[in-house]
């Protein structure tokens, strides 16, 4: 028998206005003993409601669990439990780990006192007997220094040790099912490979059922056995990872799967167009009382690229490297030292004038796209708002007759035009973006992580978007990002960042198939 | 994915269903508007001039235009007192005249009164009369007009100065930033109280030296916390990108930052408005605000205090701030409610 029987699971909440919301319909499945089951699917697509549904932690009244809905675990009913009920199987039999270890933790409490709390509460230690099996508990997740680690504050950790002190918590008791929601989105990608060997470690020593829930197919294929692919609340694809990863049968999960085989059409460079030379950015740590500056934080430490005109520089790096400094600067929202030139001028050099005619020639499309549009304009004021700077004497037709081409570019319509950003998806606003930044006919385009915010299927359309935009207007990129799929399908040459400092330097080719880096092999190592 | 809170302009037909649903604040919005109405049509509702005159068959306007008691057959070239029994009788043997509903002003004095001073209310005077007999409903309705008018200037210029110099420090930062906040820091612990007794005992204040004063001291209110929300959004990446595109200081802070920094100053706008209220009626109470030409409520509320023989004087200014004020908080209250999206979103 298996362990946990899922049949006809609905879930659908209660809007404002009366309306029914269904977010899952009809999902089944089951899990063994000892299996990992990955549960795959993009935002919105009810894989964490699914999770959350299991333990009884949906916010009810609003939310209502199907009548057909049946949740069995170990032959028990488990929908429609009681509160009181719920508590003993949660934390005890099934555990959760949550995706963001930052906010998680209590930042209050040491990390001993937060482990111990589900020993005392399900195990019946006393907090003094607890603290020897917290020690235990902590060896096992693999900190180093773990006795010491005890007595820690949450902020003193970094967040791949407060996702193993999460982790801690979670087998405490342990339970025959871990639930874990995107236990490693917010890691950088080295730390998640280490996360994902110690789950698969922790379930052959203790014996217990994972669900893994993640957006991330590499991952999931390293540590499912099995997989549930889920769209818009429902399961479209099931079976064993080989099954599925290599003979996919339903059209949605090829679309996933070929997101991440996106290639590079060749683009024949040209000369330099931007050329950076000891490039170096320094934050202010201490200042004296003179408000002289006495220690510094090299964000950008003596790095030299070039950027080929038509080409795409790429550069990599995990958080904290300097990758979005080095655009920073470039655009001039830092204050830089070394040189930058672009086509024959020095950006130090220039007057203010000058500097700010260069604006129309180097744009950038920023991370965040719900942040990066004010929610207070439309698409007509976001987009042609640089026309409005640049070029103050076009009439409003003419301007929005441009306004109109470039939105046509990236995919929008007329109909977009008067619409405000909260209207749109997020990948729709990071066309907003792009098209704001391509409505002056720049040179370059800076891409600073332009991907990682959206969907995987999305963030196929985006690249594929921007590859398009590239060949017909000769347009070169600079791409930042820590995903090392999306950088080897855009660029042409790979800068590689860690702590400031470009550690290497190649094509595309040379970087991912003869990385020379021991930091490079353990990036490319962990992304594919 | 952090997701900022999204408050645009096709929100605002939902944000005024949220306002209308809090039936407290929507009820509070009605009463203050009736009192504005009300006070704003003050000379039609009490004055000690007619509304309209037909004498001798012409059409006299006293409202608008001042006539001279010769014009109704008296002997003066003075205006007319249409109070005077003498020209009553004349206008009505050759003609009629149309009263207001209260036949005084704030400053007419009813000298046919049979009783003495301060006079219960009666059919005559509705609320009665003050020590000087005056009419007290007349004294209220001019006193709230005076006294809206004169909170809502406060408000407004207080808000305006207050929300550019924060926009000025929040946006620009570092040195401009230091100095202007310490400045305020001086500014704010002026004592603002012997200031005012010192200006009102060199010369009488006015309505327009009065405002000064106290926008003098009132502008900082809105400063900080527009400072803030400017620190807060400068960094948000629509910003950037909007400096990337060399868009200047001037359209940043106007266009992009102040639409979403002003959300949370509006929030504090009917608190200051019902404190401008306050201070305004405190001062007039003791005696350092208008000078008693002005009809105004701190002035009535004076005379209920030295009259506690004459119980209508008090309870009726009572009546009428305690709903003034409690109607502004409740309509601050359905405000700040309204604009908060953590409080929508249930």
């Amino acid at each position: 028998m298996s362990l946990l029987d899922v049949k006809h699971l609905s879930i659908c909440f209660n809007s404002a206005n009366g309306g029914k919301n269904t977010v899952v319909e009809d999902v089944s499945f089951s899990l063994a003993k000892g299996e990992v089951l990955g549960i795959v699917g993009e935002s919105g697509s009810g894989k964490s409601v699914t999770a959350l549904s299991l333990l009884g932690l949906l916010p009810f009244p609003k939310a209502e669990l199907g009548s057909q809905s049946s949740v069995l675990f170990e032959g028990k009913e488990l929908a429609g439990l009681n509160e009181k009920e719920f508590c003993q199987i949660r934390g005890n039999r099934i555990a959760y780990i949550f995706q963001e270890p930052m906010s998680s933790l209590n930042p209050l409490h040491k990390i001993e006192k937060q482990i111990a709390e589900t020993l005392v509460l399900h195990r019946g230690f006393t907090e003094k007997t607890a603290q020897k099996e917290v020690l235990r508990l902590l060896k096992l997740t693999g900190i180093k220094n773990a006795a010491k680690r005890m007595r820690a504050y949450p902020f003193e950790l970094s967040g791949g040790q407060r996702q193993r002190v999460m982790i801690a918590m979670a087998i405490a008791n342990n339970p025959d099912i871990l639930i874990a929601d995107e236990p490693t989105t917010a890691l950088d990608v080295t730390v998640q490979e280490q996360i994902i060997n110690l789950l698969t470690d922790l379930k052959k020593k203790l014996n217990m059922a994972i669900v893994f829930i993640s957006h991330d197919l590499t991952l999931v294929r390293k540590i499912a056995d099995r997989v549930l692919v889920m769209k818009n609340g429902r399961i479209v694809e099931e079976g064993g990872i080989k099954q599925v990863f290599e003979r996919p049968k339903h059209p949605y999960t090829k679309e996933l799967i070929n997101a991440h085989m996106l290639l590079k059409n060749g683009v024949n460079a040209g000369a330099p167009l931007l050329r950076a030379e000891n490039l170096r950015v320094t934050f202010p740590l201490k200042k004296n009382f003179f408000g002289k500056t006495t220690e510094e934080l090299a964000a950008v430490d003596n790095v030299s690229f070039s950027v080929p005109e038509g080409g795409t520089l790429g550069i990599v790096g995990e958080s904290g490297s300097g990758k979005t400094t080095v655009g920073m600067a470039i655009v001039g929202l830092v204050s830089y030292k070394g040189n930058i030139f672009f086509g024959e001028s020095d950006l130090h050099r220039l007057d203010k004038e000058s500097r700010r005619k260069l604006c129309k020639d180097i744009q950038i499309v920023f991370q965040d796209p719900y942040n990066s549009l004010n929610p207070r304009m439309n698409v007509e004021e976001i987009v042609g708002e640089g026309l409005l700077v640049h070029y103050p004497r076009l009439s409003p037709a003419e301007r929005r007759q441009k306004i109109l081409r470039v939105l046509s570019e990236t995919g929008l319509g007329e109909n977009d035009l008067a619409k405000y950003p909260h209207e749109f998806s997020g990948g729709q606003r990071q066309r907003i973006a792009i098209a704001r930044s391509l409505v002056l006919e720049p040179k370059l385009l800076i891409l600073d992580e332009p991907t990682s915010a959206l969907d995987v299927t999305i963030q196929a359309q985006i690249i594929k978007l921007l590859q398009e935009i590239q060949t017909n207007r000769g347009l070169s990129y600079i791409f930042i990002s820590h995903d090392m799929n999306a950088v080897r399908a855009m660029s042409d040459n790979i800068m590689v960042m860690k702590d400031g400092k470009a550690v290497e330097f190649g094509t595309v080719d040379e970087i991912f198939n003869h990385p020379q880096n021991p930091y490079t092999q353990k990036l490319i190592c962990a992304a594919i | 994915m952090p997701q900022n809170k999204q408050t645009t302009a096709a929100g605002a037909a939902a944000k005024i269903r949220i306002f209308r649903k809090n039936r407290r604040a929507w009820f509070s919005l009605w009463i203050l508007a009736g009192l504005l109405m009300l006070s704003l049509l003050a000379e039609f509702l009490a004055n000690d001039r007619p509304l309209l005159v037909k004498y001798k068959g012409e059409w006299y306007f006293p409202l608008f235009n001042t006539y001279l008691d010769r014009d109704f057959g008296g002997d003066f070239p003075t205006p007319a007192d249409y109070a005077d029994p003498y020209i009553r009788k004349n206008i009505e043997q050759n003609g009629w005249m149309l009263m207001p509903i209260i036949p005084y002003s704030f400053n007419t004095v009813d000298m046919e009164m049979d009783q003495p001073t301060p006079a219960a209310p009666s059919a005559r005077h509705w609320l009665g009369t003050d020590d000087e007999g005056r009419d007290i409903v007349a004294r209220i309705i001019y006193g709230l007009r005076l006294s809206l008018v004169f909170a809502f200037l406060l408000t407004l210029i207080s808000s305006a100065i207050g929300i550019f110099a924060g926009a000025v420090q929040g946006y620009f930062g570092g040195r401009t930033d230091i100095f202007m906040q310490r400045f305020i820091e001086i500014w704010e612990s002026l004592p603002q109280l012997f200031i005012l007794i010192i200006v009102s005992s060199m010369f009488m204040p006015t309505f327009a030296s009065l405002l000064i004063i106290l926008l003098f001291f009132s502008w900082p209110a809105l400063t900080g916390m527009v400072r803030a929300e400017f620190m807060r959004i400068r960094n948000f990446e629509f910003v950037k990108a909007a400096r990337v595109l060399g868009v200047s200081n001037r359209r940043i802070i106007c266009r992009h930052i102040l639409p979403n920094a002003l959300v949370s100053a509006v929030t504090f706008i009917p608190f200051i408005m019902s404190e401008a209220i306050v201070s305004l009626t405190a001062l007039d109470f003791l005696g350092l605000g208008l000078s008693h030409e002005y009809p105004s409520l701190g002035d009535l509320v004076r005379q209920g205090k030295d009259n506690l023989q004459a119980p209508w004087i008090g309870i009726s200014i009572f009546v009428v701030l305690s709903v003034l004020l409690t109607a502004l908080i409740f309509v601050g209250e359905g405000v700040r409610d309204m604009l908060d999206t953590r409080k929508n979103r249930r």
